[in-house]
Formats: structure tokens, C-alpha cells, sequence
């Protein structure tokens, strides 16, 4: 198992956004994390990566517990994000916030942003990109950070059809550099086409989990989405 | 006569460039709104005003560099933290207790009476050739340090910090840094300032001074180390006029207040970044 997260729970206020929760990511393998809106998944995230503090629960990554560990100490570990609401640095270039991944040639940097269709931008300010730009620089970002564990929060979503495409081959190609991948995504399609693996969630807690199979056939899975 | 007029002119502006910089590493390279840079300056001075007395300028003075940076490193303590206005209150209050102690602990300060006849660093000339000459030195180091890996964390947790966590930096060590460094340029200023005038008292820590040194960073711009060389060149010249048109002396110092406060409220209006700000106003 690449990450283990045991028993995990958050509540804001009365809310019981993420409640004991548990899920495990095989090594090497394409996760997705489903669920309809508001199901915990991007809670469940961030107490993974620990940019949350949660309220109980275990994380261990490579057999190692982290769960004292520290935001950046959890990324030295080997685990890089990307957020549902994009997070670039607004007031830098484009090569600053990558160089912040990982201090390389800016040739590296032009193959790394030719992946999600931005070479051309190094000079350009992080902010001024447009709202999908920058997303793709986050992935672009997040990808360089030296990582065997990637986790991404919903990373189609405002992304032009054809540069979903794309992201489906940069997704099963970091696979085959043996990497593993966990995903928070929508789009049934997408997920469907190259997950290995594929955890619902609904209203804070594990539905089920299983292959893409398993999940489409689940009538459980079906009425979590469209309601009794 | 003149040209002891341009050389007091030229340490003024000096002292107010190297502050102007340093706190633009905290505010504006870094985002943290530290309003307890004036107290860095008056612990520089104070400390070396106590020790050279009892050893060569050459050994208090980097003595006061290193205790202003030591409570930079204090005040950072709480940054981990506090975020936006909270650290600037905490920052403040840094401030008050700094003033605080210097009029109460009489037996190190002499309290609000200040302590005069401090050792005089040298001729005036020297002084503003050194002191200009530092300000080069800052200038061209600060350029260096902003754009090395650190200087990118640094602006990176001025951006994002959460984000800046997720790629492994260590954020708070990179703010203890940003202060460390900030304050220890603000307590050597303080350090010119003491054997330049050779009396010091608590007005060091006044609020004033604060107001004055954050004007010339919002004029000179966020995140632009020329900037800051000239929004200090601009707010110590803008005043100097009033003395020659035969302003009673009592007028020149709320006129002064009152040309700041004009100036900075047409940048706010009209150029919210300064003149060559990288970044905006929160
Ligand atoms: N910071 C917060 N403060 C208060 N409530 C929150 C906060 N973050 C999440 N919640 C609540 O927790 C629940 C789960 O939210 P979460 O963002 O984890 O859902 P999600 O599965 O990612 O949904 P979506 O698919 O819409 O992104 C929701 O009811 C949400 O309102
Ligand atoms: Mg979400």
C-alpha cells in the first residue's frame, strides 16, 4: 500500500464533513475518489496532505505514519497535491512558480508546461493566466515536485475537451514511471477510461470501493448520485 | 554651511533607504505586515549607545546588528500563527513594549531624559560616504538574496503560503529568516543613527517614524527594492522646501505630516502599487 488513512474524521461546526472514513491506495495504480458534491472528498484530501488538521485518524504513507507530520514535511515525504481551488503563486512568473518544485534549466521547465499546453508562458505572470491556465500550471507544478505520490483535486474541471484527452495519457504515463495517483473527479468517463481502482464516497463516509466495473454496476453508487 | 545641509540630507536618507529595504522584505517580498520595524532601529541604536562606552564601535555595533536580529527572530516566534492584521497588531504592541522599556528601565536607558554624548562614529563626511556606501551594499545584496531559492520561498509564502508548504518548504523557518535578516539591517541604521546624533531617547520607537517609513515603502512600491531607495529620496527631499519659503519652524512638522498623508492617499487612489510596486496593496 502506497497510503493508508485510517478511520478519518472532520467536522465543521455541526457538520460532519469526513466521518471515520477509511481507504487505502495501492502502490503503482490510478485511484479515483468519487462522490456526489459536498461527500467529503476534497476534506478527505486535505488531511491526507495535512493542509487540514483532522479531528481523528491515522495517515501512513510507505508503512510510515505521518499523521504528526507537517504539511511540507509530509511533502519531503514524497506526496504532492493540487487544490480544487487553484493555488499558484499570483505575483510570479510562471518559472518561478515551478522552479519552486524544483530548481531545473529552463528547458526542463518548457518540456514540464508543454505537457498541459503552456510552453510559451514562462515569462508570464502566474496571476494573469486565465482561470484553466492556470490550473494546468498547478498540475504542471505539482507534477514537478519530486514525488511518488500524486494527488489531484478534480484536475479536468475547467480544462478544455481535448486537453482532458491529454491528461488521460499523463496520467497512465506516470503510472508507467511507476508512480501512484489518487484523483478526485466527476466526470464518469474520465474516470471510468483509466482508473485501476475507484473509492465512492457519500455524505463523509466510504460507500464502497472496487474497479470501475464494480462501482458502475453498484446500485448504491448509483443512487448516491442521482438521489432516492 | 550648504554642504553640511546635503550631507545631513544624504545620512537621512541613508538611514531611511536601509530601513525602507529591509522592511520591504518582510511586507513586501514576504507578506507579513511588520509594524514592528521602527523597534528593530531603536534596539540597534539603544544597544550600541549602552555598549560603546565600554568597547570599540567596532564590536557594539555588530553587537547591536545582532541583538535587533535576535528579536526579529523573537517576533517571529508568533507569526507561525497570527496572519494579516493579527501580526500587525502583535507587531504594534511589539513596538509599544520596546518604547515601553526604554523610558522605564532607567538604570540601562535613563529613561525618557535618553542618553546623550554618545561616541560620534566619525566626521560627517565619513559618515554619509559609509552610510551611502552600505546602501549600495543592501541594495545589491537584497537584489541577490530576493532572487535566490530562498528569496522565491519567501515570495512564494507571501503568495500562497499553503501552497508554498505542499511543495516542502518550511515556511515558518523562511518567516524567522525574513525577520532575522530585516531587522538586523533595521538595528544597524539604528546603530548610525546613535553615533550620528549622538543622543537617543524612547521618541526612537515613536509611531511616527513607523507611519513615515511605511509611506515611503507604499510610495517606492511593494516588492521593489528601488523603490524603496526612492520612495525614501522622495520623503526625506519632499519636506525640505518648507524650511526655505520661511515657514514658522512650529508649522514644518504638521505640514510634513500633512504632505505624507496627501501623497500616500494619491497613490492608494491612483497607483495603488507605488511607483514601482511588483505586487498589490492587501
Ligand atoms: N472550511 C470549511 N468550513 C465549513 N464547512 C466546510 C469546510 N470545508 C468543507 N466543508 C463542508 O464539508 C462538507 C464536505 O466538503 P468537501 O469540500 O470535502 O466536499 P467535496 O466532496 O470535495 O465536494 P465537491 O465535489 O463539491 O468538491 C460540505 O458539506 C462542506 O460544506
Ligand atoms: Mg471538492
Amino acid at each position: 500500500m502506497m497510503l493508508q488513512a485510517k478511520n478519518m474524521s472532520k467536522s465543521f461546526g455541526g457538520v460532519h464533513a469526513v466521518s471515520n472514513c477509511s481507504i487505502k491506495i495501492p502502490k503503482g495504480k490510478i485511484t479515483a475518489l468519487i462522490g456526489p458534491n459536498g461527500a467529503g472528498k476534497t476534506t478527505l484530501f486535505n488531511m491526507i496532505s495535512g493542509t487540514l488538521p483532522s479531528d481523528a485518524g491515522k495517515v501512513s504513507f510507505n508503512g510510515e505514519d505521518i499523521t504528526t507530520l507537517k504539511v511540507h514535511e509530509r511533502a519531503r515525504k514524497g506526496i504532492s497535491r493540487t487544490f480544487q481551488m487553484t493555488r499558484t503563486f499570483k505575483n510570479m512568473t510562471v518559472r518561478d512558480n515551478l522552479k519552486l518544485a524544483q530548481e531545473t534549466t529552463d528547458d526542463k521547465l518548457k518540456i514540464a508546461l508543454s505537457k498541459v499546453r503552456l510552453q510559451g508562458f514562462l515569462d508570464h505572470i502566474a496571476g494573469e493566466l486565465s482561470y484553466g491556465q492556470g490550473r494546468l500550471l498547478e498540475l504542471a507544478r505539482s507534477m514537478l515536485l519530486p514525488h511518488t505520490f500524486l494527488m489531484l483535486d478534480e484536475p479536468t474541471a475547467g480544462v478544455n475537451p481535448q486537453i482532458r484527452q491529454e491528461m488521460k495519457k499523463i496520467l497512465t504515463d506516470l503510472r508507467k514511471e511507476g508512480k501512484t495517483v489518487l484523483f478526485i473527479e466527476h466526470d464518469m468517463d474520465f474516470v471510468m477510461s483509466i482508473s485501476d481502482h475507484v473509492i465512492v464516497l457519500n455524505e463523509g463516509k466510504l460507500l464502497m470501493e472496487g474497479t470501475p466495473k464494480q462501482v458502475r454496476s453498484n446500485p448504491k453508487v448509483l443512487e448516491a448520485y442521482l438521489g432516492k | 554651511m550648504i554642504s553640511a545641509y546635503f550631507i545631513h540630507l544624504g545620512i537621512m536618507f541613508g538611514m531611511y533607504a536601509l530601513l525602507t529595504l529591509s522592511l520591504n522584505l518582510t511586507v513586501g517580498y514576504t507578506g507579513l505586515l511588520n509594524l514592528g520595524h521602527i523597534a528593530f532601529f531603536g534596539i540597534g541604536a539603544y544597544v550600541t549607545a549602552i555598549l560603546s562606552p565600554h568597547m570599540p564601535l567596532a564590536i557594539s555595533i555588530p553587537l547591536a546588528v545582532i541583538l535587533a536580529a535576535a528579536a526579529g527572530t523573537l517576533l517571529a516566534l508568533p507569526c507561525g500563527k497570527l496572519r494579516g492584521d493579527y501580526l500587525a497588531l502583535a507587531t504594534l504592541g511589539f513596538t509599544f513594549i520596546c518604547g515601553s522599556i526604554a523610558r522605564n528601565w532607567i538604570s540601562l536607558t535613563r529613561g525618557a531624559l535618553g542618553i546623550a554624548g554618545i561616541q560620534r562614529m566619525g566626521s560627517n563626511t565619513m559618515i554619509v560616504v559609509s552610510l551611502l556606501a552600505l546602501v549600495l551594499v543592501v541594495y545589491l545584496i537584497l537584489k541577490w538574496f530576493v532572487s535566490t531559492p530562498t528569496g522565491r520561498v519567501l515570495q512564494a509564502v507571501r503568495d500562497d503560503e499553503v501552497a508554498a508548504a505542499t511543495l516542502g518548504k518550511d515556511v515558518f523557518k523562511h518567516k524567522i529568516l525574513c525577520l532575522a535578516i530585516s531587522a538586523g539591517i533595521a538595528g544597524l541604521a539604528g546603530a548610525f543613527y546613535a553615533h550620528y546624533i549622538t543622543f537617543i531617547d524612547p521618541s526612537v520607537f515613536s509611531i511616527n517614524e513607523l507611519i513615515l517609513l511605511l509611506s515611503m515603502l507604499i510610495v517606492g512600491g511593494l516588492a521593489s527594492l528601488e523603490g524603496s531607495i526612492l520612495g525614501a529620496l522622495i520623503l526625506v527631499l519632499l519636506p525640505e522646501p518648507l524650511r526655505f519659503i520661511g515657514f514658522p519652524s512650529s508649522l514644518v512638522g504638521p505640514m510634513r505630516a500633512m504632505i505624507f498623508a496627501l501623497l500616500l492617499l494619491l497613490i492608494v487612489l491612483y497607483k495603488p502599487r507605488g511607483l514601482l510596486g511588483k505586487v498589490d496593496l492587501e
